[in-house]
């Protein structure tokens, strides 16, 4: 065996033997480090809440005059049917969905979530609106459903102070 | 072709990276066809992929945001050459390598969307690619790692899903189909008349996630029909979810799963 083949397989030994840690949860006592290069990913799959539910980000503009606009729903993409092979709708939803996601977890942070660039996408939806309308500020509610359960209650699960 | 052919360190890995640079090719097209998210305004401007990194804007002012156009055609067009590459028995380094720095670039520049598809198509050209630079035995150990990879997310995926009474009881897959993003209306309907086939579907999912693994040391045959139920269940979430990517990326491991079962079973060619 040369010497290449060796160190490849010690290689590919290591790399295994920290994918197994991650699952375990050890990660972080262990290594302490995030993963930029994305070489350990967890195999956690269809186990958070997100899973059960869709998120929707609504947002309305206060006008000069003082009065609201009605709370319009952003984004919100839509699947086409046939998607077994191609899915090019599946980038800008999952993306929104991260967005959304990243977005409550900052939300007990208002500093972090305004330098993250969740907010920054939050933001940019409602600035054409703004500026078309001469609004002053605007805000934000994110909510929870499941569109085709008809037993699920829709949850408020974010309303923002106006911004700027 | 005998499928025992497989048990060929080379020609397994030709299969492993047919179906992978499918999938590159495809997300590489996927990717033209949502440029629009990448432009000043979009979901994932560069605006957001700098704040995201936790960089100040004006870290970068003279080199401005890269061309995903460009970069989408150069994976593209890399995709196409290791597909080519591996049918006519060429060496595989170049194009992987490429495509290892493409998907590298895209973990920086999509901090929003990415999906475990790309994390394991990400590991699998890694793989190929550290295996290439040796002889057939790096390749060997490159397929035992994927085959392995591969049986470790589904026996995660599988063991986090057992230990959830929502996943036990069904009514996670009910909140699933009921979504507007993993479900539609039909299937929604159709299913949530018919709580005992939830609760069914549901178990099939996780145990078969986790007895996965054992397809590497099960008969080939077993081997052959567990690989091919696995394959239509990525078929079913392609179709049902909109998961598309996770058929290309999974089922491209699945190759090197049959490879590791002919070694361990001893019936290499």
């Amino acid at each position: 065996m040369l010497i290449r083949d060796a160190l490849i397989g010690g290689t590919f030994a290591i790399w295994f033997a920290l994918l197994v840690i991650r699952q375990c949860g050890l990660w972080k006592r262990l290594v302490g480090r995030r993963d930029p290069f994305r070489l350990f990913p967890r195999w956690f799959l269809f186990t958070g809440v997100g899973g059960q539910q869709d998120l929707q980000l609504w947002v309305r503009l206060r006008l000069p005059d003082g009065s609201f606009t009605d709370w319009v729903e952003k984004g919100g993409k839509r699947r086409s049917p046939l998607s077994a092979l191609w899915n090019p709708d599946l980038l800008p939803a999952q993306a929104e969905r991260d967005c959304l996601r990243r977005v409550i977890g900052l939300r007990g942070d208002l500093a972090a979530l305004q330098r993250s660039g969740a907010w920054a996408v939050i933001r940019d939806s409602a600035i054409e609106d703004a500026r078309n309308r001469g609004a002053v500020s605007a805000q934000f509610r994110i909510t929870a459903s499941r569109q085709h359960d008809p037993e699920f209650v829709v949850d408020t699960l974010i309303v923002s102070p106006l911004f700027p | 072709m005998s499928i025992e052919l497989l048990g060929e360190a080379s020609v397994a890995v030709r299969a492993v990276t047919l179906m992978i640079a499918a999938g590159q090719f495809v997300f590489a097209l996927q990717l033209l066809a949502t440029r629009s998210l990448f432009e000043p305004g979009g979901l994932l401007d560069w605006d957001v992929c700098l704040r995201h990194w936790r960089r100040r804007r004006n870290w970068l002012p003279e080199l401005g945001a890269p061309s995903v156009v460009a970069v989408a055609g150069i994976q593209a067009t890399s995709a196409g050459a290791a597909a080519l590459a591996a049918l006519q028995g060429w060496p595989l380094t170049v194009p992987l390598a490429v495509l290892f720095i493409i998907n590298v670039f895209h973990i920086f520049r999509m901090p929003l969307g990415r999906t475990g598809a790309e994390d394991m198509s990400h590991s699998v050209i890694l793989a190929l690619l550290i295996g290439s630079l040796g002889s057939s035995t790096g390749m060997t150990f490159a397929l035992i790692f994927i085959a392995m990879h591969s049986c470790l997310a589904y026996l995660t995926a599988g063991a986090a899903k057992l230990i959830m009474p929502e996943w036990r009881d069904g009514s996670y897959m009910r909140g699933m189909i009921c979504t507007r993003y993993w479900g539609n209306r039909a299937l929604a309907a159709w299913m949530l008349r018919r709580p005992v086939l939830i609760k069914a579907c549901a178990l099939t999912v996780f145990i078969g996630e986790m007895v996965f693994p054992l397809i590497v040391i099960a008969p080939w045959p077993l081997a052959i029909t567990g690989l091919a139920v696995a394959a239509a269940f990525h078929i079913a979430v392609a179709v049902i979810l909109g998961l598309n990517l996770f058929l290309f990326a999974f089922v491209a491991t699945y190759p090197a799963v049959l490879f590791l079962n002919l070694m361990v079973r001893g019936r290499l060619l």
